[in-house]
């Protein structure tokens, strides 16, 4: 680990070739280890640059996790900045993380490079982040804080990206027509709003997918609270853009506040939704099918899994929001 | 079937539609150990709709709570890089019926048919079948023909059936099986299994050479030296003496599985990769294998068979000790092949293909050894005339599954020092997420209806056409066995065949 006071590219990338150098010098405490031993034990893995914007008061711990967990799937370079509100000084730091795979030898880890910066300098981490990532492999960012809701503009930031993720459901998210914006302009776009309902759907896909559209005639979806949550918001669009000659309407209902707790397809078809569990009957017996989304982690690695067009969110997110011309996010 | 409106492929994943698996030879050691567990974790990861149905058959008594119960001990053991989760297991377990009966008696498929009507309409399975055929070679005509007498081969739905390998002992005898299992069922419908083809680093060599612009170019006989495939096994028979008794290492390994590694190395780039263009290829490359004469058969095939060795510390008997074997077995435990490629990328390129048990380790690979550089420069008094230290490409089936390219460099220093360098890919550590079994990508892949990684009965007759002639030698000869020590890399003939050509074995 090691700290850098003038933060600027440079000095940053050296940081990193330093410590790659000490991580493969042999440990000083295993002074006699076995010549084909030494400085063999460390792999060096980045399959691309993983941007990843926090509040500066997030949990460190809990976003160490999370990227953690995802590097076993998809090693990246992950550039971490925390976003403060008060003025100060860029500050960054270099660390590996490592894990080592169940009955192997060779530990594999990845950089971190962790940034400081308050939200009137956006724009100057921008300058230093850009030289930073991995050349010649993909770039995701991952819009997590809710401070940047307040930002001027964030187009240098999306433009640090090929693919730009967001969380409808947490404060601050870009709206709906930014995020159809973003997309208009050729950018790629990942809402975790969006992957949450992935089991859902694929539960859905297999129960009514294969129906004749003229017998869908009625879906209706149920929520908690007095209004649907994002994610119900794109379950809808996703139904309506497949059986656009069905009604799917939303009722306020039981439940946790905006999300869905039943789904009825008329006539014979009624799910219940609790704790991540979806229950329904074929012919006289009933099934339960596990729809929960899982953890933070798994949402992040589903989007990573899909760096190209995808279409159907894609399409999904265009019956969401009629087009507003660009205000917030300028076009790449 | 209508087109699913809300499929999403790129994030669904691929998902068996109803259906009910019938598997015969249930009570068997293949079910317990590789199709119950691959069925349990495909139910886990939810690749398996909530109706799935299995219905076991054997001979043994017992009722479906019974057939459960076992069930869950048999994948509770024996299920690979996973834990065992009981909420997992119990809904799966439901759909788990039993049906006791001789496939010898045709009112076991009376029965069977009854029982797939009940489970059909339980389950909503929409009449879907598969049959799986895990029973003694020698039954799979038979039971095919049961199926067929029943009317079980046509209905509702689709109707599929999966057979395991050996498919037949020789050419004649597998154009017969072939013959008899089509009275029943057309070809698209009949799924042989080479469990090796299922391996992802198997299914990985199509995408090292067919994903990567770089290495193509380089495919064929103007860089590539020869090609090495090795399957070694450190056990020897491990109580299956009398079946391999029949066998041998050439049926049982060469004939099917390492052929099939060979074609996936040799092939054709496929224009698409729809399951019959891939068929195509692979089956056209197995027929540009040349197949003997039998005066050729001598100098490019060798047998071989172990005697008694030391393993680990530990003396270990040669296979003529092992219980059912006849102390005088003829059986080739080791087998060691020099196939030509006929075709204008490969001719006179030899790969030289082997398989043994009681070999000092088990490993499983493709080694390609590239032509060496045209002049050694860095040549030095004293080096003689050795050439440049020929590129050296590892494709690593099994274990410690990944890529290897080795290739010189300059060793650190004053002075022009060169040394062989490897740069690794190991699979496990680039994706940490857990590989499917063989058996779990190859189930999937049948109950949706893939064939790509299946065998058809052309390739089949290809590869027993390659074989023949070098069984129908062997018949003919007796041979001086055992000719290698458990323990070693197998007889000094096979040494000898590659020595021919200047070249030698990895790992001898």
């Amino acid at each position: 680990m090691s700290a850098a006071e003038a933060v600027n590219p440079d000095h940053i990338l050296k940081d990193l070739a330093e410590l790659w150098t000490s991580m493969g010098q042999p440990h000083s405490d295993q002074p006699e280890a076995p010549e084909a031993q030494q400085g063999s034990g460390v792999l060096r893995a980045c399959a691309m640059t993983l941007i990843v914007f926090v509040d500066e008061e997030d949990d460190p711990q809990d976003i160490g996790q999370t990227l953690a967990e995802l590097m076993r799937t998809h090693p990246s370079r992950a550039l971490v900045v925390r976003v403060g509100q008060t003025d100060g000084d860029l500050q960054s730091r270099v660390f590996a993380q490592c894990w080592k795979p169940h009955g192997q030898a060779l530990q594999i880890c990845c950089e971190q490079v962790e940034l400081s910066v308050s939200l009137n300098r956006l724009n100057d981490a921008a300058s230093i982040l850009a030289p930073v990532t991995a050349p010649d492999l993909p770039r995701v960012v991952w819009f997590r804080s809710s401070r940047l809701a307040a930002a001027a503009d964030l187009s240098h930031l999306v433009a640090l990206g090929d693919k730009i993720i967001v969380d409808s459901t947490r404060p601050g998210a870009p709206a709906f027509a930014d995020l159809r914006t973003l997309m208009m302009a050729g950018c790629l776009v990942g809402d975790l709003a969006w992957t949450r309902i992935t089991r859902l759907r694929e539960l859905l896909a297999q129960l009514i997918g294969r129906r004749a559209p003229e017998t869908l005639t009625r879906i209706e979806l149920t929520h908690g609270g007095s209004a649907p949550g994002a994610s119900a918001k794109y379950l809808q669009a996703w139904l309506r853009r497949a059986f656009p000659q069905a009604a799917v309407d939303f009722r306020s209902g039981a439940g946790p506040a905006e999300e869905l707790s039943a789904i009825d397809v008329a006539p014979d078809l009624k799910i219940q939704i609790d704790h991540g569990c979806a229950k329904y009957e074929i012919g006289t017996r009933a099934q339960y099918a596990k729809i929960s989304p899982g953890p933070e982690p798994r949402l992040l690695a589903e989007e990573l899994n899909i760096i190209e067009h995808d279409r159907i969110f894609e399409s999904t997110l265009e019956r969401m929001t009629p087009w507003s011309p660009p205000f917030r996010i300028p076009a790449k | 079937m209508p087109e699913n409106a809300l499929q999403d492929p790129l994030r669904f994943q691929r998902t068996a539609p109803p259906c009910t698996l019938v598997i015969f030879g249930a009570n068997g050691d293949l079910c317990k150990r590789k199709l119950m567990p691959a069925l349990y974790r495909l139910a886990y990861d939810g690749a398996l709709t909530a109706g799935f149905a299995v219905i076991g058959i054997s001979r043994t008594k017992m009722s479906d709570d019974d057939f459960r119960s076992r069930m869950k001990e048999a994948v509770s053991k024996f299920v690979e890089n996973s834990p065992f989760d009981e909420d997992a297991w119990r809904p799966f377990s439901q759909g788990l019926f039993y049906l006791p009966g001789d496939t010898n008696d045709d009112q076991v498929f009376r029965d069977l048919a009854d029982k797939l009507k009940e489970v059909s309409g339980s389950r909503q399975t929409g009449g879907n079948v598969m049959f799986y055929l895990s029973t003694q070679p020698s039954q799979y005509a038979e039971i095919a023909e049961g199926i067929g007498r029943a009317g079980l081969a046509t209905g509702e739905g689709w109707r599929r059936i999966v057979v395991e390998k050996p498919f037949g002992h020789d050419l004649a005898s597998a154009r017969q099986l072939s013959a008899r299992l089509q009275t029943v069922f057309a070809e698209p419908d009949i799924y042989r299994i080479d469990h090796y083809l299922g391996k992802e680093t198997v299914q990985n060599i199509l995408a090292f050479r067919f994903g990567n612009g770089i290495f193509e170019p380089l495919w064929n006989r103007r860089f590539i030296d020869h090609v090495q495939i090795t399957a070694a096994e450190s056990i020897g028979v491990e109580g299956r003496g009398a079946y391999y008794q029949e066998a041998g290492a050439l049926r049982d390994m060469v004939q099917n599985h390492l052929l099939q590694v060979l074609a996936t190395v040799a092939m054709e780039p496929s224009s698409t990769f729809s399951s019959e263009v891939v068929r195509d290829e692979r089956a056209k490359l197995i027929r540009s294998v040349r197949v003997m004469k039998p005066e050729e058969v001598a100098a490019n095939a060798v047998g071989g068979q172990y005697g008694p060795g030391r393993i680990a510390g530990k003396d270990v008997s040669g296979f003529r000790q092992e219980k059912g074997v006849d102390p005088e077995s003829q059986t080739d435990t080791y087998a060691a092949v020099t196939f030509a490629v006929e075709n204008w990328r490969w001719s006179g390129v030899p790969f030289y293909v082997r398989s043994g048990k009681y070999l000092p380790r088990r490993v499983t690979e493709v080694a390609i050894q590239f032509r060496s550089a045209p002049l050694a420069v860095f040549r030095k008094e004293g080096d003689g005339d050795a050439p440049a230290t020929p590129n050296l490409l590892i494709l690593r089936i099994q274990p410690e599954e990944g890529i290897s390219l080795m290739f010189s460099s300059k060793r650190p220093g004053s002075g022009m020092t060169l040394r062989p360098v490897s740069m690794d890919f190991n699979y496990g550590g680039s994706f940490g997420e857990r590989s499917p079994s063989a058996y779990e990508t190859l189930l999937l892949d049948a109950l949706i209806g893939d064939p790509t990684l299946f065998t058809r009965q052309d390739m089949v007759e290809a590869s027993w056409s390659v074989v023949q002639p070098i069984l129908d030698y062997w018949a003919t000869q007796k041979f001086a066995f055992p000719n290698y020590a458990a323990g070693t890399w197998g007889p000094a003939a096979a040494d000898a065949m590659l020595a021919r050509r200047g070249h030698r074995w990895r790992h001898a």
